[in-house]
């Protein structure tokens, strides 16, 4: 009986051995996206079906594409991991964030020789963005940038002209930002609880925190997240502190954040609540969810582009801090070092970056092109100031240890925040143990 | 009376124990956004999203092919084993105490060297992999439920068939076999419901899109810029559905072939 | 008994053992040496060897020693709760009652449903404000705004109860299997002596079981150290640290961080740890004797 269940058993399993072994000599492009995680990942996956399509066609003499799948949140650790166990990838999605720890690691390919065949026109179209700078360390290109991704403050018109406020002159600076944020925190139904909050912050165990809320802070009052030339963190200085007791002001003081703002994913604190109506301001919106206020209607013509596009029930505004930063950064595609083909690869990577597949690429965010800017459809308010909020726009610390970074001060942040304990104290203990984590011996 | 508090803590048992499944269909069959504890309405939106796309099939396909080859590489390698370390006394049977130690490995601290490994005899993220992987994993605790097993299956008639002129191994195959086939169930299941499970070997050992697993996939919900929990939890519900109607089948088995485990 | 008596030729058991023998040992052995030896390697690409940096930074972190109290307390909480309820839950399967054979399966699905799975829905259980499980608490703890996965106590009770939810069907299975091998006998005359429920379960029951607690602890123990993958998933880390366990500091260190010296390191404190945790239960539980 079990005789003739093994049989069919082995047969598969030599069947796989045999057809796994096919794969290997086609191109590997390594991506984020689950065609099955719902409309925005199938469309992406559609499109990068659509260049591997582009370059199969133009290159048919090639072996062809095998795409491979990696958490978006895991890429940048799996490419250095493989390139330590000695696994190969060809094109791989990295994060511009990473690019120090790819420096130091070196399991990326360095992509000068390959981009200074490029014609001037080209290069200018895509080297003012801080990605296509940050993706540079050190004279060597480690990838180049697909996009822009990048925040602004959003806010409901029509709430502020419910509470006396002009939508066509938002705040401008942190007390006109607070001062905004109190009148708009209100209680609708009367039931003694915050209906309305005036300031949609995220402060959850996620890199977000420090990206999108404590970093445009810790700027605004001088201060920096990490000192290159000391190779150490310096988050805890007065700046860091006055940046954590902002924020933890916002929801303890003046009670204009929510206090659920601590956990959960940043799509569950600020992108669904603000379309529910729960936030008439909301800081770090990202431009990955202007679909969704095309699809309410609170937006039109704008998303994607069009010449008649304009905003009805929205509006945004850039950080409202000194330097008008907001973390910007973008998917970037790269080339591994262990690559058998390389000159291929950078060729799937500039059919990817040609300006008509940048256009209707959903994750590309704004464009990073500026001949795409140029275009008449972004000639208007709305993306003028996203255009303003790409261009002054900062990327994260050239440190090799950003993921720890990141989650040690977002963990500092909570405790201060939940605990309710003295931020300079705080941050000043996570700050040196993770320098000790990495200090030279 | 007894007889009623026995039957309502049982049902406080199942009940607690199907709760928390309860509440992931519950959210798989609402809309998105849905806030209250009874949802509004009823949407079977989610799962239509999932199963009207063609890598659903290929992923369970996956997941059934590593389940069933780890099984096919488990049941023969650990009843072989189980027997040896059951009827006799070799170099093996020292090693039995060490079979309970194997769980308590850090699978995560070998991963990486496993990668570089596997990379080298050219097994790297392929299907092969993972069922390797998964049958090292499951091996240790099948090879000691076996020989649990075949301790108490009585000697007698493996006598009586040697004495009858049977080679060792037929004798495995015609008399040993069809009496252990209760602890054989209980390792199928075992084996498959923890492969079919499995999440870390998955997603260390395989890249290729066309070799994801139905576990990895449900990871992929949880997005950079957005996490749909409505589809989740229909994807957590789809990847369940197979072990626990396996387990339902061979449950009878799988309890009889755990209670034939007795004291070393 | 029923074993064989000795055999000299070595030739049978040895073809039948080897095959597995070989599994483990190419598969479990030959990665395994240098993924700890790693442990000893100073970090960076072309780490000194060999060098016990990494544990003199692990011990003198307070955030790892915070690590290795949470791994403490996640597993006596586990195993401290699994195992009263895998008792009364087993002691109910071996009863004979009718129509309890459905029963039987639907107490032993938490252990079939995929761990990433039953993590994201106990996250979605503790998360939002109308979910149950954060009505429960909120109705325990009398705070009507807790939010649990805000809270590092709440929010490690949650991890808890999800590993607890798992684990109950293991162990029930073991004890029950250890109940059944119970001779009747001795319960019918304990009655006969007049002995209560209470009596006949500490005398009788949980001496003749104990083997079978011994493993079923030992496996608890053993899924509960090494579980990154459902607390990563439940709460990753958060609050603040407050419900990193090792292992998921082993995880980030080894995926998220590329440190993997030092995740290696933490690897051999968790192997320690559980090898001390099976030396426990072996050794509390050897015997066997019963006194009636």
């Amino acid at each position: 009986m079990l005789k003739r269940r093994f049989i069919p058993v082995a047969m598969v399993c030599i069947f796989l051995f045999a057809v796994q072994g096919c794969g290997k000599k086609k191109l590997r492009v390594a991506h984020i996206y689950q065609p099955l995680a719902g409309p925005a990942h199938k469309l992406n996956f559609r499109w990068l079906k659509g260049i591997v399509r582009q370059f199969e066609e133009a290159h048919p003499r090639l072996d062809g594409v095998r795409l491979e799948q990696i958490p978006w949140d895991k890429i940048d650790a799996k490419s250095i991991s493989d390139h330590r166990a000695g696994v190969s990838h060809d094109v791989l999605m990295t994060s511009p964030q990473f690019m120090p720890q790819h420096f130091k690691e070196g399991d990326l390919l360095d992509l000068t020789p390959y981009v200074s065949k490029w014609s001037k026109e080209k290069l200018d179209d895509i080297s003012w963005s801080p990605s296509w700078r940050k993706c540079e360390q050190n004279g060597v290109r480690l990838g180049i940038p697909t996009g822009v991704h990048t925040r602004v403050v959003i806010f409901r018109r029509d709430f502020f002209e419910a509470a006396g406020l002009d939508p066509e002159n938002p705040p401008k600076n942190l007390d006109e930002l607070l001062e905004a944020a109190r009148k708009l925190t209100r209680d609708t139904d009367g039931d003694g609880k915050t209906d309305v909050w005036g300031l949609g912050l995220y402060m959850g165990p996620l890199r977000a925190t420090i990206e999108l809320y404590f970093a445009p802070l810790l700027w605004h009052f001088g201060g920096k997240l990490y000192d290159r030339n000391a190779d150490r963190a310096v988050f805890a200085s007065e700046a860091g502190a006055k940046a954590a007791r902002f924020l933890y002001d916002c929801i303890h003081e003046h009670k204009i954040t929510p206090p659920w703002a601590c956990s959960g994913t940043y799509d569950d604190v600020i992108q669904r609540p603000f379309l529910d109506g729960k936030l008439a301001m909301a800081w770090g919106w990202g431009n990955y969810w202007n679909k969704l206020l095309e699809k309410t209607g609170w937006i039109e013509g704008l998303v994607p582009p069009t010449p008649h596009g304009r905003e009805i029930k929205v509006g945004v505004f850039v950080s409202p801090t000194k330097p008008r930063a907001q973390f910007t950064n973008s998917w970037a595609l790269s080339i591994h070092k262990l690559s058998k083909r390389p000159q291929q690869a950078f060729s799937f990577i500039e059919t990817a970056v040609k300006a008509e597949n940048l256009e209707v690429y959903p994750d590309a965010g704004v464009p990073v092109l500026k001949s795409i800017w140029a275009k008449k459809e972004y000639q208007n308010h709305w993306y003028r100031v996203w255009r303003e909020a790409a261009e002054a726009g900062r990327p994260m610390p050239s440190t090799p240890h950003y993921y720890d970074l990141a989650d040690t001060v977002a963990s500092a942040l909570q405790e201060v925040i939940l605990k309710r304990v003295d931020p300079a104290a705080t941050l000043k203990r996570y700050q040196d143990e993770f320098n000790d984590r990495y200090a030279r011996p | 009376m007894k007889r009623q508090v026995h039957w309502l803590l049982m049902i406080l048992f199942c009940g607690l124990a199907v709760l928390p499944i309860l509440w992931g269909i519950r959210t798989s069959l609402s809309p998105e956004g849905e806030r209250s504890l009874v949802p509004s309405s009823v949407t079977l939106e989610h799962y239509r999203k999932i199963l009207s796309q063609g890598f659903f099939y290929r992923y369970a396909f996956n997941s059934a092919i590593v389940s069933i080859g780890s099984l096919a590489v488990v049941a023969p390698l650990s009843l072989a084993a189980g027997y040896a370390l059951a009827r006799f006394r070799f170099w093996g049977s020292k090693m039995a105490p060490l079979l309970l130690a194997f769980p308590l490995l850090p699978a995560i601290t070998f991963l990486v060297p496993l990668v570089r490994y596997l990379n080298v005899i050219g097994l790297y993220d392929s299907l092969p992999a993972l069922i390797l992987a998964n049958s090292a994993f499951c091996t240790p605790f099948c090879v000691w439920m076996m020989r649990n097993f075949v301790h108490t299956v009585p000697v007698s008639l493996e006598e009586a068939g040697l004495l009858d002129g049977c080679s060792r191994f037929s004798l495995l195959w015609r008399i040993v076999l069809p009496s252990a086939l209760p602890g054989l169930m209980a390792v199928t299941v075992f084996v498959f419901v923890q492969v079919w499970n499995n999440f870390i070997f998955a997603y260390a050992l395989t890249t290729a899109q066309s070799l994801q697993v139905l576990p990895k996939a449900v990871v992929g919900f949880i997005g950079s810029w957005r996490t749909d929990w409505g589809g989740l939890m229909a994807m957590g519900i789809l990847t369940l559905l197979p072990p626990v109607i396996v387990f339902q089948f061979l449950q009878r088995w799988f309890v009889a072939g755990m209670y034939g485990l007795s004291t070393k | 008994m029923t074993d064989m008596p000795v055999r000299r030729s070595q030739i049978v058991p040895t073809l039948l053992f080897l095959p597995a023998f070989l599994l483990l040992i190419f598969f479990w052995c030959v990665p395994l040496i240098p993924g700890l030896a790693l442990a000893l390697r100073s970090p960076g690409a072309e780490g000194d060897w060999p060098s016990l940096i990494n544990y003199s930074r692990l011990l003198g972190e307070q955030t790892f020693r915070h690590n290795l109290l949470l791994s403490l307390v996640y597993v006596v909480g586990v195993v401290g709760a699994a195992t009263p309820v895998a008792y009364a839950a087993s002691l109910l399967m071996t009863r004979n009652i009718r129509g309890l054979r459905w029963s039987r399966s639907l107490l032993l699905i938490p252990w079939v449903v995929p761990a990433v799975v039953s993590s994201l829905i106990f996250r979605n259980l503790a998360g939002p404000e109308m979910a149950p499980l954060t009505q429960l608490y909120r109705l325990i703890s009398g705070e009507p705004n807790l939010l649990p996965l805000q809270d590092s106590f709440w929010a490690m009770t949650t991890v808890i109860l999800h590993s607890f939810w798992r684990s109950v069907p293991v162990m029930t299975l073991f004890l029950a299997a250890g109940i059944a091998t119970i001779p009747t006998e001795f319960h019918e005359a304990a009655q006969t002596d007049g002995a209560t429920s209470l009596q006949r379960f500490w005398h009788i029951t949980f001496p003749l079981t104990r083997m079978h607690l011994a493993v079923g602890m030992l496996l608890v123990t053993a899924f509960t150290l090494q579980d990154a993958e459902t607390v990563y998933a439940l709460t990753g880390g958060g609050p603040h640290h407050g419900t990193e366990v090792a292992a998921v500091r082993l995880f980030k260190e080894a995926f998220d961080y590329g440190q993997f010296t030092t995740a290696a390191a933490i690897g051999s404190f968790l192997l320690a740890g559980g090898l001390c945790f099976m030396f426990l239960y072996l050794g509390s539980f050897r015997r066997t004797e019963v006194t009636l």
